[in-house]
């Protein structure tokens, strides 16, 4: 089983940072799209090797089967394939500053002594993320409420955005 | 070899230095959006992560990463509500020929 | 516990944990594609012969016994077609694009339990992940449609994701009433949990997810996406051979996926007296499908704006007062007796006639004669064609007798009346007669005649043409051959043919010829 998930944890990575790498350096706008849904999908794979299911299944939904389909029609719509996606004069700033992240990460990242709990929570993550999200004093039931409020504000924004008058 | 949380947060940090690097250098507006899911995605291993291995018993990271998932769809419904207004008014998604507001 | 981790346990202690760990998942693949492409072949033949019967008509019984390997051939043939890529497509795309149709279909088999314990992999989040399966299959329709390079695949691409993303909505929003009442989201609990099928318990959330499925799998009330007489088929214009037969395989490996989700979710399942688990649930998932294809085979294809004001203004807001109600119940009587079941009916019903009152499509107020009962009518016709004798003539072996008076496609040629005069070839609009004569003991004789019945319009004027009534039309109607110079008949055939002439040209003739056989005859049957 330990092994089973290191393979999978290592294939899924390598797959997922092949594919960002591919959505950043891809010229043709409508490839580098796809190898975006091929990246939020090893994503939700990641999730299912830290036991997130029901976060696994919403990544797929929400950033799969929404977020990258509205990316791909948004490409359609603004017809900018033929001149591709080139990087622009700061290509080699952001470079950098993408690196120097990189490293300050991975050193703030390995130099930190985690306080690492090794059981496997093996009970279904569903009704403890309904838990979470709607019990009453310690509950997220006022932020549910306001994410709510901002996914209609979102949607009626972007009607009246996009609206031909 | 035992996967452990460095793991997690390494992967996590590359796709967040990848995406910084897109929404830095690309110039077509909609890549640029697609870069920014990518860190947001990069946020929400680690967010899973910490869950997992720092403290299971409570589900915070999760219900962050649940808020993180429909700020991004918001942000996207937005942003390329946004990019498809600017296309209509002045046919470009070209970010560095949107400079009207620019000195 | 699944199948799967029970025999992975038990192979454990035979072979190394990396072995164990990948094969069950490789030996379901397979098992489960041999059956769905075998309940596949099913559907489709059921399809087509069914709606041959609902249309009236014997659809395919060529191929074997009453046509049932009308599949198979078709997959041969399938097989053996050229496989052609757009010039200036996106071959890689185009390539990948029916695999990433069909894979996420095959995926949601995963969790699909045909009986007790039957199930590959009892998920508690079984039925999120056949919602977020199933909508990957969007992708691959989007990459068919801009890697064809052409733009009735775009369009089609387009509308897909307009559809899919709309239908999306309501179909999620209607099960939620179901997981209300079972508080689970693993399908063998929501199998379990239905005492009473959740089809009279939530007779709303059935409707809504029903419609919303047919419009995800695209059947023909919703398949703007092919529409072929708009759109031409839309995005598998460019596919053809095996890649063709991997979208038409997905497209019905979704449509089984569907009615079995449908059966589990409202059906009760493999739930049933007497039968076999199993075979209950495969009663279930036909049954389902033939209700799919019997409204397929009655209802005309909506338009555009009809299709999306139909899941915006009709079954988003019903969806969403069908969770207000059923969540109102659940605070009332939190164990949901089957009582219940008449006030939901009842709800439903009123809900129906309420927003068929009141809801616009293109700025018409769509009746409950247009949208409810009009259906209704509709499939009952439908439902009566079943039982009538189908009209269609098996051609080579029932032929129908033409009129009397038919002027059949061949010429019966009178050598002797034939004066030779060739007014017939100068009449002829396209000269296809070629006749030469010779100077014989009283007047002319034909030497040569040869016509042309590759190329003859029929018009008759030939007939008309001739002065000493040699040339008339005959009844016959078939001439057909695969060779282009045998449809030139010459003098020889000419003398030698059967003279059938038509009654147009004898009418004493007619009182001895059959009469013409109707196809719809009137009241009273053939």
């Amino acid at each position: 089983m330990e092994t089973g998930i290191a393979i999978s944890f290592w294939i899924l990575a390598a797959v997922t940072i092949a594919s960002a790498l591919a959505v950043v350096l891809f010229r043709n706008i409508f490839h580098a799209a796809l190898f975006l849904v091929l990246c939020f999908f090893t994503i939700a794979g990641i999730f299912v090797i830290l036991s997130a299911d029901f976060l696994a299944a919403a990544q797929v939904l929400i950033y799969v089967g929404a977020i990258a389909v509205l990316i791909i029609f948004a490409i359609m719509l603004t017809r900018e394939t033929q001149r591709g996606s080139p990087s622009g004069r700061l290509r080699l700033p952001a470079l950098m500053v993408g690196l120097l992240f990189l490293a300050t990460m991975v050193f703030i990242v390995v130099s930190t002594d985690w306080q690492v709990i090794t059981e496997i929570p093996d009970q279904p993550t569903t009704s403890a993320i309904a838990q979470a999200l709607f019990s009453g004093e310690e509950g997220f039931v006022l932020p549910f409420e306001i994410a709510a409020a901002l996914l209609l504000a979102a949607i009626i924004g972007a009607i009246v955005l996009v609206r031909e008058r | 070899m035992v996967v452990g949380l460095e793991h997690f947060l390494i992967l996590s940090a590359i796709l967040f230095s990848i995406g910084l690097y897109g929404a830095l250098a690309k110039r077509n507006a909609v890549v640029i959006l697609m870069s920014i899911e990518i860190m947001l995605n990069a946020v929400n291993i680690s967010m899973v992560a910490f869950w997992r291995y720092i403290a299971p018993a409570l589900m915070t990271g999760q219900v962050f990463v649940i808020f993180i998932m429909v700020v991004a769809a918001a942000e996207v419904a937005v942003g390329l509500a946004i990019i498809i207004a600017i296309y209509r008014s002045r046919e470009t998604v070209d970010a560095e020929q949107i400079d009207l507001m620019k000195w | 516990m699944g199948i799967l981790e029970q025999f992975e346990q038990w192979l454990v202690n035979y072979w190394p944990s990396w072995a164990a760990y990948l094969v069950p998942p490789l030996v379901a693949f397979a098992i489960l594609s041999t059956f769905i492409l075998v309940v596949v072949m099913a559907f489709i033949y059921i399809e087509r012969r069914g709606i041959g019967r609902f249309q009236v008509r014997l659809g395919p019984n060529r191929a074997g016994p009453f046509g049932v390997l009308q599949p198979v051939a078709d997959a041969i043939k399938v097989l053996i077609k050229e496989d052609i890529i757009p010039a200036k497509g996106d071959r890689w795309v185009h390539w990948l694009a029916p695999i990433i149709a069909f894979i996420p279909a095959l995926m949601i088999f995963a969790v699909i339990p045909f009986g007790h314990g039957a199930i590959f992999a009892d998920l508690n989040i079984g039925i999120l992940y056949i919602i977020a399966i199933s909508s990957l299959g969007i992708i691959g329709v989007f990459m068919a449609g801009w890697g064809s390079n052409n733009k009735y695949s775009l369009v089609s691409a387009m509308r897909t994701v307009a559809q899919m993303i709309s239908y999306e909505i309501p179909l999620v929003l209607s099960i939620i009433g179901v997981l209300i009442i079972t508080g689970s989201l693993s399908m063998v609990s929501i199998v379990e949990g239905q005492h009473v099928p959740f089809l009279l318990l939530q007779p709303l959330g059935f409707l809504i997810f029903f419609l919303a499925a047919a419009a995800e799998i695209n059947r023909t009330p919703f398949d703007l996406l092919e529409a072929e007489s708009e759109i031409v088929a839309g995005y598998h214009i460019e596919y053809s051979g095996m890649k063709f037969g991997l979208f038409y395989l997905g497209e019905y490996t979704h449509a089984f996926a569907i009615s079995a989700i449908v059966a589990i979710l409202f059906l009760g399942g493999w739930s049933g007296p007497f039968l076999p688990p199993a075979l209950w649930f495969l009663i279930k998932v036909f049954s389902v499908f033939i209700v799919l294809f019997w409204l397929r085979s009655t209802l005309p294809r909506l338009r555009v704006d009809q299709l999306m004001g139909f899941a915006w203004k009709c079954l988003f807001p019903l969806a969403l007062i069908n969770i207000f109600i059923t969540g109102i119940e659940a605070i009332i009587w939190p164990n949901f007796p089957w009582q219940l079941l008449i006030l939901n009916i009842l709800i439903a019903a009123l809900l129906i006639v309420l927003w068929s009152g009141f809801f616009r499509v293109a700025g018409e107020r769509v009746s409950f004669e247009r949208y409810g009962r009009g259906i209704a009518k509709g499939l009952a016709l439908t439902f009566r064609h079943l039982f009538r004798h189908p009209i269609t003539v098996q051609y080579p072996e029932q032929r129908l007798t033409p009129s009397r008076r038919f002027r059949g496609n061949l010429l019966v040629w009178d050598v002797e009346r034939c004066n030779g005069c060739r007014a017939c070839a100068r009449m002829c609009p396209i000269s296809i007669i070629d006749i030469e004569t010779a100077r014989g003991d009283k007047g002319l004789v034909v030497e040569r005649l040869e016509i042309d019945f590759g190329r003859c319009m029929f018009c008759g004027l030939c007939v008309e043409a001739c002065p000493v009534e040699a040339l008339f039309m005959s009844r016959d109607y078939e001439k057909a051959s695969y060779r282009r110079e045998l449809l030139v008949m010459k003098k020889e055939q000419f003398v030698a043919a059967e003279k059938r002439p038509s009654a147009y040209a004898y009418p004493e003739l007619e009182a001895e010829m059959p009469p013409q056989t109707l196809l719809a005859p009137p009241k009273g049957g053939r």
